[in-house]
């Protein structure tokens, strides 16, 4: 291969490294914050631009000894990091003004991005571990950002225990896989001898269990509300987005490649797993989001009935279906980004914090009531917006399997309409207010440039991705197609 | 010079787009935006008009594909022009700019006007995208656009309790009947492959082979309709809706919402006639609705209410030319009621303007004050009695007719006779409202001075007396211009006409009904009071003041699933939820440890539940 080829298909996590240590220097001899979280965004940006580039052409670079490749489907996903990574930078501006220090928290932000990128890349059982937690951590740091904050240092507490022992489960699992099958590679062929089968499905089930945590599956999603609500909303964002992602990405590098093979040797229907999890996480975190008083509490819980959806793409395990999550994850993202991007504005604009602050707030800042109006009804799954296509066609992946699969569309559907209900009471106090009370006088309309450019774009791209579903989805099917066929 | 054919997606896209600039910039603009929304309106009409001027020969189809492209899940979405869309897109717009003129004056003193704009503009280019949509499920989307958006119109004074409940009626009560058309509309994919427009027009009985499947799937599109045009049982929404802006109340009950129903089956007419007995439905339901209105309008002392109700009976004719196969015919009422309904209820909306008053008992002698709110509201009258050369005596007289004929085929005459009797309440409710508010001398003493509203009110009401007189004669003895027009296959067949015997029975029971009013109101021969004393009469009287207790029998049922749900809901946060977390938590410090403190207590739990699920899952997978 041409060097320079090779180098620009490494080049999306060269950025970061680079920017990493343009960071660095930067601290070291301006200690300029201002300066700091727009190098990490110019670089996400970079990366970004890059990612959808090498994505959409379909290059693949194998790197260090091919434990980590970077094909389309790494692209893809680094394409959704490195977006939302962004849009938390973008957003962070007035948090990071009054941090004490600034600039960690760009440089933890692109650690978590470049961690998640090599967590989507890696042919390694055991690399993927390390990166998976290399990213991780990047994340504890984030969410006991606000150190002074008692709230912040108890979720980040929390958030470490529970991830601790989940590591734990991880590589427990991980060193099961080894013995039964004498290999850590995330291979389509291995070979299992009768009496271990059961070892490899033990350690798989364990596999998912500790990815579980990442993506809050119910039953381990308890740490979530607590960590997203005591969390800096940069970090919550950060969580909701690339760090869930991430570890769906875990599981897909997985199962995309090991999936039918376990099912051949060990005999474990992990399908059937995911399947119960998606329904019991879509229906507990829809129902628990009915009954929240808190913004950002609701918002968590609703981000844990989402992972239910989007398990449902794991669940039925085609390439359809896997093609599909791919998008799913993107409008997710963005849809799940924007909203908190919001709520973190109208709570350091007018102190909002439980839905019922939210009363009136259309009438002072309308283009951001309104942005967020777009991306609940999104997360709801109003058509033409992105999230609805997402879930329209992950149904309709149900239903084409047929047999006892669809009754996931169906509990997908209920929950969806279930979720409406909580979803449309912050967009009624935003636009009517609360019943039996008169409307403010009319204000100053406050809206800031530096919360409007990220809002704005989650808004674009929750309805343009919505109508422009097809290139998506032509992608993410190249992406997944690629990686099914090649053999590592 | 691209033809009009070719620019008729701006048609519904102009107000759609241009609809957020009053909310978001209303407060800068001049009059807080309403000239976009006129604007928009206006361009519409304009293109509407030359469309329908200058239509195409065969259909004008133009889509693009939505949902994955070119695979077998695809959908296409976009705008099918026709005679009858090009109809339909024409009076939408035209009349909603009239209305939206008429509101320059009319709302100028209201709070949150460009909230108002916005929702007219997105209102009106919803119907418009609802009748030139060329695909079932693209109607859907714009039909639950509309739904959405009368909500918000009808509770625009929302912190009127009256009109937030009656919001929140509308939109409850409609969503049942829509209900039926989502399920009609699954159905119909599921079973014919198909939502395309062109596709099921054509050939509707090969699609769906089934004839039980295909009444089944046009009686649940027919559910919505009924919701929409507010027929049996589904109608306290309409009368409950006036308490909304007077303006709003002409758009919904003219040319956007209640039409919207009666579009929708005409749309699909084709398919109903390939479906057994789904027509004798919709006529029935029309029948009765038409007649049970009328009963209602000659009751209600609140002017708006009488002329809501007299919305619900002439839709309700609508559906028994449909029923009995006049499809040309309904749409010709269509759109005389549309120009004639707009008219009086923009009268009524400048007698409210100029008394404040909305009940019929505070008004008396207006037509000297208000002569041309008077006459408006005159050739209104005569055009909803059906006297002639008023437009609404075509299209009465035709759909009569069809249900004089429809009798002699199927020796069912009781439709006839009932849209017959209702001829006469019409005629009766709507010169009582007229002679009341208008000819009588007040009872109280006026003591405030009342005068002709201005110009920009009156205009828009005399361009459409003027439609009103026109109108009419495109289908009548001189020329018939308009049924060829609005027939687009060839299934749906000319409407049948009857001997001219029966025309003159209409027209001398729509004579009686105003002579009626006239000997009850003006004369005064028999007082009013005579027709509710006595015990048969008080209790009739007494049922139809209570709208047949439908109101009431919804009432039950809301409070009573209202009620389950809360149960539930609270059952659930305050054992399911609570229960499970605490329980859990509970169970382990009875295995010996005591919290410390809440914090380190909870992560125990979250650890604990998570091990617990791990080992279940083992359990469930490896070990049973």
């Amino acid at each position: 291969m041409n060097p320079y080829t090779e180098l620009l298909r490494l080049s999306p996590v060269g950025v970061l490294v680079l920017a990493q240590i343009i960071l660095f220097v930067q601290d070291l001899v301006r200690e300029d914050k201002r300066l700091s979280q727009y190098i990490s965004a110019a670089a996400l940006a970079l990366t970004c631009l890059l990612s959808v580039y090498l994505a959409s052409s379909g290059n693949t670079v194998s790197f260090a000894n091919s434990t980590f490749v970077f094909n389309s489907l790494a692209y893809y996903f680094g394409v959704i990091f490195s977006l939302s990574a962004l849009l938390v930078m973008l957003s962070a501006g007035s948090f990071l003004g009054r941090a004490e220090y600034a600039f960690e928290f760009s440089s933890l932000a692109i650690l978590g991005v470049l961690g998640s990128f090599f967590v989507a890349s890696s042919t390694n059982l055991v690399a993927l571990f390390v990166v998976f937690e290399m990213a991780t951590t990047a994340t504890y740091g984030m969410v006991a950002y606000a150190r002074r904050s008692k709230l912040s240092a108890e979720a980040a507490i929390k958030y470490f225990v529970v991830g601790a022992v989940s590591a734990g489960i991880i590589i427990y699992g991980i060193s099961l896989i080894y013995i039964a099958t004498g290999s850590v590679s995330i291979s389509s062929v291995f070979s299992v001898t009768s009496q271990s089968s059961q070892l490899l499905d033990v350690g798989v089930i364990l596999l998912i269990v500790g990815f579980g945590f990442k993506i809050a599956a119910f039953p381990f999603h308890m740490w979530l509300p607590d960590t997203y609500e005591g969390a800096p909303y940069p970090a919550t964002t950060y969580l909701a987005s690339v760090s869930k992602v991430m570890g769906f990405a875990a599981l897909v590098r997985i199962f995309l490649v090991m999936g039918p093979a376990i099912y051949a040797l060990g005999g474990l229907n992990w399908e059937v797993i995911f399947g119960l999890l998606s329904i019991l996480t879509m229906t507990f975190g829809n129902l628990a989001a009915l009954v929240q008083t808190s913004m950002k509490r609701m918002l968590a819980y609703s981000s844990i009935a989402m992972s239910g959806y989007m398990l449902i793409g794991l669940a039925l395990g085609t390439s359809f279906s896997y093609a599909v999550l791919l998008y799913f994850m993107l409008t997710y993202a963005i849809a799940k980004a924007g909203s908190f991007i919001v709520a973190q504005f109208f709570e350091s604009e007018h102190n909002a914090k439980s839905i019922d602050d939210y009363a009136w707030l259309a009438r002072k800042s309308p283009l951001s009531a309104f942005s967020l109006t777009i991306m609940l009804l999104s997360l709801a799954g109003i058509p033409p917006l992105s999230v609805f296509v997402a879930k329209f066609f992950i149904f309709y992946a149900s239903v084409q399997v047929g047999g006892y699969w669809i009754l996931l569309a169906i509990a997908g559907v209920l929950n969806s309409a279930l979720s409406l209900y909580y979803y449309a009471r912050v967009i009624k106090n935003m636009y009517i207010g609360l019943a039996g009370e008169s409307p403010p006088p009319q204000g100053p309309r406050l809206e800031r440039i530096g919360y409007m450019i990220p809002i704005l774009t989650c808004l674009v791209l929750t309805i343009a991705l919505g109508l422009g579903e097809g290139t998506v989805i032509a992608v993410a099917k190249h992406a997944v197609t690629t990686l099914s066929a090649t053999v590592f | 010079m691209a033809s009009f054919a070719e620019l008729v997606w701006l048609v519904p896209v102009v107000p759609l787009i241009l609809s957020p600039f009053p909310i978001f910039a209303g407060d800068k603009l001049p009059r807080k935006g309403s000239f976009v929304a006129i604007f928009a309106c206006a361009v519409s009409t304009v293109i509407s008009a030359g469309a329908l001027l200058t239509l195409p020969s065969i259909p004008y189809n133009v889509s693009v594909q939505w949902l994955l492209p070119g695979t077998a899940t695809s959908i296409d979405v976009g705008f099918y022009l026709d005679g009858l869309s090009a109809l339909m897109i024409t009076i939408t717009s035209g009349i909603a700019t009239l209305i939206l003129v008429y509101s320059l004056e009319y709302m100028s003193h209201e709070e949150g006007l460009p909230r108002y704009w916005t929702e007219m503009m997105i209102f009106t280019g919803s119907m418009l995208g609802f009748a030139l949509a060329d695909s079932v499920i693209l109607m859907y989307v714009f039909w639950e656009l509309i739904g959405a958006c009368s909500y918000l119109l009808i509770g625009f004074w929302y912190t009127k309790p009256e009109a937030a409940s009656a919001a929140k009626k509308a939109f409850v009560l409609v969503r049942v009947g829509d209900v039926g058309f989502l399920i009609g509309m699954i159905l119909l994919y599921t079973n014919g492959h198909t939502l395309n427009l062109p596709a099921i027009l054509s050939s509707p009985a090969t699609l769906i082979s089934s004839p039980q499947m295909r009444t089944i799937i046009a009686l649940l599109v027919f559910a919505g309709a009924i919701g929409k045009s507010a027929q049996l049982p589904l109608f306290p929404w309409l009368p409950d809706a006036m308490e909304g802006p007077t303006t709003v109340s002409a758009l919904i009950h003219s040319a956007t919402m209640v039409a919207a129903g009666v579009y929708l089956v005409a749309r699909l007419y084709p398919f109903f006639q390939v479906a057994p007995y789904a027509l004798l439905v919709v006529g029935a339901i029309g029948a009765l609705s038409a007649f049970v209105a009328a009963t209602m309008g000659l009751v209600s002392f609140d002017i708006k209410r009488v002329l809501a109700y007299s919305t619900m009976s002439q839709l309700g004719y609508m559906m028994v030319a449909l029923g009995v196969g006049a499809y040309g015919a309904a749409m010709f009422h269509l759109m005389n009621h549309a120009v004639f309904k707009a008219m009086l209820f923009l009268s009524a909306g400048a007698i409210l303007h100029a008394t404040g008053a909305r009940d019929l008992r505070e008004m008396g002698g207006l037509l000297k004050k208000m002569k041309v709110t008077g006459l408006a509201f005159l050739i209104g009258g005569l055009a909803l009695s059906g006297i002639p050369p008023f437009n609404g005596y075509f299209s009465k007289d035709l759909i009569i007719g069809a249900a004089y004929q429809y009798g002699l085929v199927t020796g069912d005459f009781w439709i006839y006779l009932l849209v017959l009797i209702s001829a006469l309440l019409t005629a009766a409710y709507i010169f009582r409202a007229f002679f009341v508010a208008f000819i009588l001398p007040p009872k109280s003493g006026a003591t405030k001075e009342v005068h002709e509203v201005s110009l920009t009110m009156t205009i828009p009401m005399v361009i459409l007396i003027g439609f009103t007189l026109v109108t009419g004669w495109l289908w009548s003895p001189l020329m018939d211009v308009f049924q060829p027009f609005v027939t687009y296959a060839a299934s749906l067949g000319a409407t049948p006409q009857a001997p001219s015997y029966v025309g003159l029975l209409t027209l001398a029971f729509a004579l009686t009904g105003i002579g009626l009013a006239y000997l009850v109101y003006i004369r005064a021969t028999v007082p009013p009071e005579r027709f509710s004393s006595g015990r048969v009469l008080s209790k009739l009287r007494n049922l139809i003041m209570r709208s047949y207790y439908f109101d009431a029998a919804y009432d039950r049922v809301a409070a009573g699933v209202e009620n389950g749900i809360a149960l539930a809901l609270d059952y659930f946060d305050r054992f399911a939820l609570d229960g499970l977390v605490n329980g859990i938590g509970r169970s382990l410090v009875k295995l010996g440890r005591d919290f410390r403190s809440m914090e380190t207590g909870e992560i125990r739990n979250y650890v604990a539940v998570m091990v617990i699920g791990a080992v279940l899952l083992i359990l469930l997978f490896e070990v049973l």
